[in-house]
C-alpha cells in the first residue's frame, strides 16, 4: 500500500515538487496540476515509489510529469490553464511598495526569460541554480553525462543572460 | 574545453581537468567572454529572492472549479440532455439538495479563503504535519469505477487539512475536513435551520453529522467532516451505495 508513503512524500517534498514544476512550466496552476498528477499516479500505483526518496528520483518524477503535461493534448493546443504573466508575482507584503514593484517586475522578467529557454536547457538551469543540485545528481536526474550537464548549463545560462538583458529596457 | 566552463565555474572540476581548464582560460579570449555570460546567467537565478506569493494571490490564481475547457460546455450540454432522458428510467438515489454556494458563503462570511480552497502552496508543511491525511491511506477502498481526481489541501484561519476529490461515472465528490463545529450560514447570513442528511440542524456537529452532500449542475458533492478511519469508511460505503 502506498497511501502513507504518498502522504509522507506530500509532507516532506511538496514544496520541492511544486517549486520545480512552477519554474519549469511557468505558472502555479499548471504546476499544481502536475504535482497532483504525481500524487494520483503514485496512489493508484501507476508509478513505483522507492523505499527512500532521493533528490534525483524526486526531480526525475516531476520533470517527467512536466513533460507529460506539456505534451498533453490540451497543452499542445496552447491553452494552458492560466497565463503566466498574470501570475508572475513573487513578493509578499513585507518591503516598501517601491521595492515590491521592482522585485515583481524583475521576477516577471526572470520567469519570462526562463520560459524562453528550451526545456532541455531549462531543466538543468533550474536544478543547478535554483535547487542547488550537484552535477552528479543532475546527471542522474536527466539521465545524461556530467559533461552534457555542463554544456547544457553553458548554453542555458548564456541564453538566460542574453534574454534577460534584451527584456530589460 | 569549452563544454566544461560551467563545471569550472561551479567548482565541479578537479585534478587534471581543472588544471587544463585554468591554463586554457588564461589564453582563450572566446572562453573568457563565454564565462562572463555564463556567470551573468547563473547569478540571475542565484540572486533571485523567491519569496512566497501573497496568500490572496495564490488563492485567486489557483482556486477554481474543476478544469473545464470551453468546448466542454457544448459537450456538457449534450451530456446533460442525454442524462436527463436517462434519469427518467434510471433515477439516482435521492440526496438532500443544497445550494452549492452554501459552503462558499460560509467560508467568505467567516473571512476564510475563497472556496474551493485548492491552493497547495498556502499551507505550511510544519503545521500540516500535525494533521493526519487519513483519506490518503485508503485509496484501495474506492468503489469500482471511481478514481481519485486530485488531492486537495486547504487552510482556513482555524483549520487545515488534506482531502480527496473523487470522480467517477459522471459524478464528482468533494471530501473536506471541517472544524469540529462551524456555524451555518447561507449568503453570508446565519441560517436558522438547514436540513443536512435528513436532519434539521443549526450547526454542523461532526459527531452527529459527518456527511453533507448536495447536487448542483449535474455534479454531486460530498463534504466529510472530521475525518477519522470510521468516517472515511462510512463515506466510502455511501459512495458505493450511490454508485450502485
Amino acid at each position: 500500500m502506498c497511501g502513507p508513503q504518498v502522504a509522507a512524500l506530500n509532507h516532506a517534498h511538496h514544496d520541492v515538487l511544486f517549486r520545480f514544476a512552477r519554474l519549469f512550466l511557468g505558472n502555479p496552476a499548471d504546476a499544481e496540476e502536475v504535482v497532483q498528477d504525481i500524487y494520483v499516479k503514485l496512489l493508484e500505483q501507476r508509478a513505483a515509489m522507492p523505499q527512500s526518496v532521493s533528490r534525483p528520483w524526486l526531480y526525475r518524477v516531476v520533470l517527467n510529469a512536466c513533460r507529460d503535461y506539456r505534451n498533453s493534448w490540451w497543452q499542445r493546443r496552447g491553452k494552458g490553464s492560466v497565463e503566466m504573466s498574470a501570475l508572475a508575482i513573487l513578493v509578499d507584503a513585507g518591503p516598501t511598495p517601491e521595492v515590491v514593484l521592482l522585485e515583481q517586475e524583475r521576477a516577471a522578467e526572470l520567469r519570462r526569460a526562463l520560459q524562453q529557454l528550451p526545456p532541455r536547457l531549462r531543466a538543468p538551469v533550474i536544478l543547478r541554480d535554483v535547487e542547488g543540485l550537484s552535477y552528479e545528481d543532475i546527471a542522474l536526474t536527466l539521465d545524461c553525462s556530467i559533461g552534457t550537464v555542463s554544456s547544457r548549463l553553458n548554453r542555458g545560462r548564456r541564453m538566460l543572460a542574453r534574454t534577460f538583458g534584451e527584456e530589460k529596457p | 574545453m569549452q563544454r566544461w566552463l560551467s563545471a569550472y565555474l561551479d567548482a565541479e572540476l578537479s585534478g587534471e581537468r581543472l588544471e587544463q581548464m585554468q591554463a586554457h582560460l588564461e589564453v582563450c579570449p572566446s572562453c573568457q567572454q563565454q564565462m562572463g555570460e555564463i556567470r551573468a546567467g547563473r547569478e540571475l537565478l542565484m540572486n533571485w529572492n523567491m519569496r512566497p506569493e501573497p496568500l490572496a494571490k495564490q488563492i485567486s490564481s489557483s482556486a477554481r472549479w474543476l478544469p473545464f475547457p470551453r468546448w466542454g460546455w457544448i459537450a456538457a450540454a449534450g451530456i446533460a440532455i442525454v442524462a436527463a432522458l436517462a434519469l427518467r428510467w434510471w433515477p439516482l438515489p435521492s440526496v438532500q439538495a443544497m445550494d452549492v454556494n452554501f459552503y462558499a458563503a460560509q467560508f467568505r462570511h467567516a473571512g476564510y479563503c475563497v472556496y474551493p480552497c485548492t491552493s497547495l502552496a498556502d499551507t505550511s508543511l510544519d503545521s500540516l504535519r500535525v494533521s493526519s491525511p487519513l483519506p490518503l491511506q485508503y485509496p484501495e477502498k474506492l468503489p469500482p469505477g471511481m478514481a481519485i481526481h486530485r488531492v486537495i489541501r486547504y487552510k482556513t484561519p482555524r483549520y487545515e487539512g488534506v482531502g480527496l476529490l473523487f470522480a467517477g461515472a459522471g459524478k464528482d465528490f468533494w471530501l473536506f475536513e471541517q472544524p469540529q463545529t462551524a456555524p451555518l450560514a447561507t449568503n453570508g447570513q446565519p441560517a436558522e435551520e438547514v436540513r443536512i442528511c435528513g436532519r434539521r440542524c443549526t450547526s454542523i456537529d461532526c459527531v452527529q453529522v459527518h456527511l453533507v452532500n448536495w447536487t448542483k449542475d449535474g455534479l454531486r458533492f460530498v463534504i466529510a467532516t472530521d475525518l477519522e478511519k470510521s468516517d472515511v469508511e462510512s463515506i466510502i460505503a455511501s459512495l458505493r451505495r450511490w454508485k450502485q
